[in-house]
């Protein structure tokens, strides 16, 4: 499927109630994909600022969401800013 | 078991087993297919209703891989949820429940409503998303023959009563894996620190099992642990297999502390084994000197703490059983 055939598809309204369960997969799906590139990140060694930074939010509301979440035997760095 | 008590356990024993489901996906959200896959694995009447339809856990699982493959599709994403389809234990991930999850949970224990996995699977079958009856369906069944079935189920008692005493309690849990996987498992001295929290690791010494206490959590946190209750001796002293197995651990550094028992019972159930855990410490010799005039009292306050730890222990051991038979 090529990227206008794609944009078209999520763009289909004709069935409101299925297309609105099939955003709830999406996301899960983003909501998986930041978990995994959050517990990446923390691994090479960024810092929740710099995460922070790449996602466009704030320091705070990152390590809120995923400090408990990520993988426990990730060797978090110290506050460093 | 009172109302708030019955909810109390309900909520603890879905969300232990819905986030360990969920982890196989690699999301940490507790959703309401998560929560279905928990009842799926309860040992109650939602557990054997879901069964009764020909439900197994494996299949359960492949609905919700295919039904969000299928949406994301709709959307002309190809895609998978992107996890390993390990679990990670309910302890090792900072799970949330969400909106509509929560939902079924509250509505579950209001309006009158008892407040067990069955008055959830009940509130499950009606939500209004049409998730579950979609899964449902996809699963070959739908949410009034469910229904139908609970309102056929007859009221099972426990096979096996709750043992006696105050330094004991029993819990089943039910398990997707027949009898003789789940007696291979915990029948093994070598595979006890798989299922039993306390223990960090077990080797054999002079002919017995020694086993050392965990003093680090998974996550790697250092546990106040006294020194002189790390060295475990361990003992099976009951075995008739494949049905029943008794472990006893004592403490030789500490012999006049409590030993701890655990006892299990295996049986077939449909589509698994009922597994019943029976967990009790057992008296020893109990303090020395001016200490052992005040242990009475120190009893009766420390009851309540004693009660919650024992539910703790054997919730831990039941569910750790279940995770290892369902992992992979």
């Amino acid at each position: 499927m090529d990227s206008t055939q794609v944009a078209e598809t999520a763009a289909d309204t004709t069935d409101p109630r299925a297309g609105l369960r099939a955003v709830t997969s999406l996301r899960a799906l983003a909501d998986a994909l930041e978990l995994r590139q959050v517990e990446a990140a923390l691994r090479a060694g960024m810092t929740w600022q710099q995460i922070a930074d790449a996602l466009s939010v704030s320091r705070q509301a990152v390590h809120k969401k995923y400090s408990k979440r990520i993988d426990p035997t990730i060797d978090v760095p110290r506050r460093a800013s | 078991m009172n109302r708030v008590s019955r909810i109390i356990a309900t909520s603890y024993d879905l969300t232990v087993a819905a986030s360990e489901e969920a982890s196989r996906f690699g999301v940490r959200d507790i959703e309401i297919e998560h929560v279905l896959l928990a009842l799926v694995l309860d040992d109650g009447s939602a557990g054997r209703a879901l069964r009764s339809t020909g439900i197994t856990l494996h299949a359960a699982r492949q609905a919700v891989a295919d039904q969000h493959r299928e949406q994301l599709a709709t959307l002309g994403i190809n895609a998978e949820l992107p996890g390993d389809g390990r679990i990670r234990a309910a302890f090792e991930n900072g799970h949330e429940w969400t909106d509509r999850a929560t939902k079924l949970l509250t509505d579950s224990g209001s309006h009158g409503r008892k407040g067990d996995t069955e008055a959830v699977l009940r509130a499950a079958l009606v939500e209004r998303s049409g998730t579950i009856e979609d899964l449902l369906q996809r699963l070959g069944t739908t949410p009034a023959d469910v229904a139908s079935r609970l309102d056929d189920a007859p009221h099972a008692p426990s096979v096996h009563p709750p043992a006696g005493g105050r330094l004991s309690r029993t819990r089943t849990a039910f398990v997707p894996a027949p009898v003789d996987d789940v007696w291979a498992f915990v029948s093994d001295p070598e595979r006890l620190p798989e299922w039993d929290m306390n223990l960090a690791r077990i080797r054999r010494a002079n002919g017995s099992w020694v086993g050392e206490t965990r003093t680090e959590a998974p996550g790697g946190k250092r546990l106040r642990v006294r020194s002189n209750v790390v060295r475990q001796e361990i003992a099976r002293t009951a075995a008739t297999e494949p049905r029943h197995v008794t472990w006893e651990m004592r403490y030789p550094d500490a012999p006049r502390a409590n030993r701890r028992r655990i006892s299990i019972d295996i049986d077939p159930v449909p589509g698994g084994s009922d597994v019943t855990v029976r967990f009790a410490w057992v008296r020893g010799a109990g303090p020395a000197g001016l200490r052992r005039l005040i242990a009475p009292i120190t009893r009766f306050l420390a009851r309540p703490v004693v009660a919650i730890a024992l539910w703790v222990q054997v919730t831990a051991l039941t569910s750790a059983i279940s995770r290892a038979l369902r992992d992979g």
